[in-house]
Parts: structure tokens; sequence; C-alpha cells
């Protein structure tokens, strides 16, 4: 556990109890289920034959979709689990975006193509 | 619209994602095999924590009457008997680390083996029997100066850029499957981006012990010691 003081506008220091295993697990959690929608979600798209810009866009509604669910799941509110909303809506959204591209370019290739 | 034939599907594009998804696995188990005779000696891992026990201090001294936070400091900064002030043994130096310790350089040869070998060896591969085959067509619009980069070994100049070439489902599938590794390993696999910033700082990971000590010394020496437990009352009442 590490203790993380901080000091408010009115004087006030508010703590904070963060474990940091935890908090990376978390972490982990989230980017793995990002991976996961951005693996299912290429594929969709793939199959659909989405070309161009609404591929692209489709990523981030894929994205925000998941945010929407997770945010769903912990009662919209980021407290216990996330260090901050930051966290929970952009973290990784960019990092899998290569593999969206691949199982994307994969499906639609297989379908639409050949 | 181009038609492609099924068989480059069957026999080109899908054998490497294939080979590629099978090769992270294996380069994955590789390091882990090798990196399993790390031990760390005794005289680094007593300095580590010599500088962690003055961290502590320096974080929790608000705990401490000001005769007890003098007495922990003296033992650590005192001009002759300090613990930061004894002399420290050379070989905590990284430098000379490196020259008197071969076991640190093969370990980081290994790291590098296992990290680029098999690149070049799949790149080799990829290049050698599938040139020169239109293996796939991205579902976006690129720009003509993709041309010379996605359709290596395709030299059609009426070919639409969007058709890439074998070595560019290779690159693609490359960075694509970092994320899958990572899903199906369940842990962190190899970052390429990260090894290459562990190139850059080489020997990071090993510690600087009289620098540190130097640092960590200065610190302690220049901390202002607040005695928090006396106003404990007066906060509580409040």
């Amino acid at each position: 556990m590490r203790i993380v003081a901080s000091k408010k506008g009115d004087g006030t220091i508010e703590k904070e109890l963060f474990s940091p295993e935890s908090l990376k697990q978390n972490g982990v959690a989230l980017t793995n289920g990002r991976t996961i929608i951005a693996i299912a979600g290429g594929m969709t798209s793939g199959i659909l034959g989405l070309t161009g810009l609404k591929g692209g866009l489709c990523y981030f509604m894929y994205m925000l979709l998941f945010t929407a669910a997770l945010a769903l799941k912990l009662g919209w509110k980021y407290q216990p689990y996330f260090a901050s909303w930051n966290q929970v809506c952009v973290d990784g959204i960019f990092a899998s975006v290569t593999t969206y591209i691949l199982f994307w370019t994969l499906a639609y290739n297989s379908v639409h193509v050949f | 619209m181009l038609m492609l034939d099924p068989n480059v599907r069957n026999w080109v594009m899908i054998p490497i994602t294939f080979a590629m998804l099978l090769i992270g696995v294996l380069r994955h188990l590789v390091a882990k095999l090798m990196r399993g005779s790390a031990t760390a000696k005794i005289k680094s891992i007593q300095a580590k924590q010599l500088i962690q026990r003055s961290q502590y201090l320096r974080a929790h001294s608000g705990f401490l009457s000001r005769a007890a936070f003098n007495q922990r400091k003296e033992f650590f900064c005192d001009k002759e008997k300090g613990a930061f002030c004894q002399k420290v043994d050379p070989s905590l130096n990284p430098q000379q680390q490196m020259m008197s310790d071969p076991s640190m350089l093969s370990d980081m040869l290994t790291k590098n083996l296992t990290m680029v070998v098999p690149q070049i060896v799949t790149g080799a591969w990829v290049n050698f029997f599938f040139s020169g085959f239109v293996v796939a067509k991205v579902p976006f619009p690129l720009t003509q100066k993709f041309k010379l980069m996605l359709q290596r070994g395709v030299d059609l100049s009426s070919l639409d850029v969007t058709y890439i070439s074998s070595l560019s489902w290779y690159f693609l599938n490359l960075f694509g499957m970092q994320g899958l590794l990572q899903l199906i390993l369940g842990e962190k696999t190899f970052d390429d981006t990260q090894v290459m910033q562990q190139q850059m700082s080489m020997g990071a990971g090993g510690l600087d012990a009289p620098n540190a000590f130097k640092a960590e010394k200065d610190q302690l020496e220049m901390m202002q010691h607040n005695f928090r437990v006396a106003k404990f009352v007066e906060l509580a009442a409040k």
C-alpha cells in the first residue's frame, strides 16, 4: 500500500490509498479487454466489408462501447479500481489500433477479396 | 477489382500469420527459459536496501522526535562512521562491473539474441519463399508514397496502392500480433519499443552505488525535520 497525500484548495489534506500491484493488474485487465474488442471489432468490420474512413470510425465506436460497458460495470465511478477517468477512457486505445488493423485486413481479405 | 487466387490466401497469407503467432509464443518461452538464472549479488542488495531505508526515514520522519531523527541521520551521514560515507565496493560501479563481470555482458547478448534473431529469420523466410506475391488488399486508402514500401518485390506500376506484398503483410503481422500474444500468454511479452529503450540506457538495471549514495546523503542532509506528532492533539481537537 502506498499513501498519496494531496493538499486540497481549502487547506485540508486528503489521503488516498493505492496498492500499486492491484492498480497494475487492473491496467492489464483493461488493456486485455481492449485487445479483445479490437480483435472482435476488426473481424466484424472486415466481414461487414467496411472500408476506408468508415472502418476507422468504427474502431472508435467499438472503443466507446467498451468504455461505456466498463463504466456501467463499475457503477459509473472509477474510484476503487482505477486512478482516474483518463485511465479508463484513454489508456491503451492507440496501442490496440495495430491489432484492429491486422484483423480487419485479415477478415476483409478472407471474405471480400479472394 | 483485382481477383486474387484463393490458393494465395490458403498457402501464403494464413501460413504467415500462423507462423508469426507460433514464433511469438516460442520467443516468449525461450526468453523465459534464459532469464531464469539471474541471481543478484548480496552486496548490491545491501546497497539497495540501505538506500531504501534512508528513503523511508525521509518519508516518515514526521513520526520521529528530533533526537531520534538525528540519531538515524548520523547513522547514515556521519563523516567518519556514516553508512553512506564508507568506501563503496568498486564492483558496484556499473562501468567497472561491466569490465569485471562477463556474465552481465553475455546476459545482455542472449536477451538481444532472443529478440533480434527470430525477427531476422522470419523476415528472411518470408522474403525467400513468398516474395513477389500480391497477398492482400488493405481496406483503407493510402497515398502513392506507400507504394514503394508496401509493394516491395511487386514491380507493377499500375497496381493500386492498397494491394500489398507478402513482406508488408509480415510487417503488419509483426506489429499487430503484439496485443494478441499478450492476451494468449497472459503476461507482458516482448514489446519492441521497450527493448529499444532499454538498449538506449544500457545497464540501467544495475545500481550505480557511489552516485546513488552521494545523492541520497545530500538529500538526507538537506532535509528539514518536522515533528508532526506534537501537532496531532491540536489537529484532533479541531
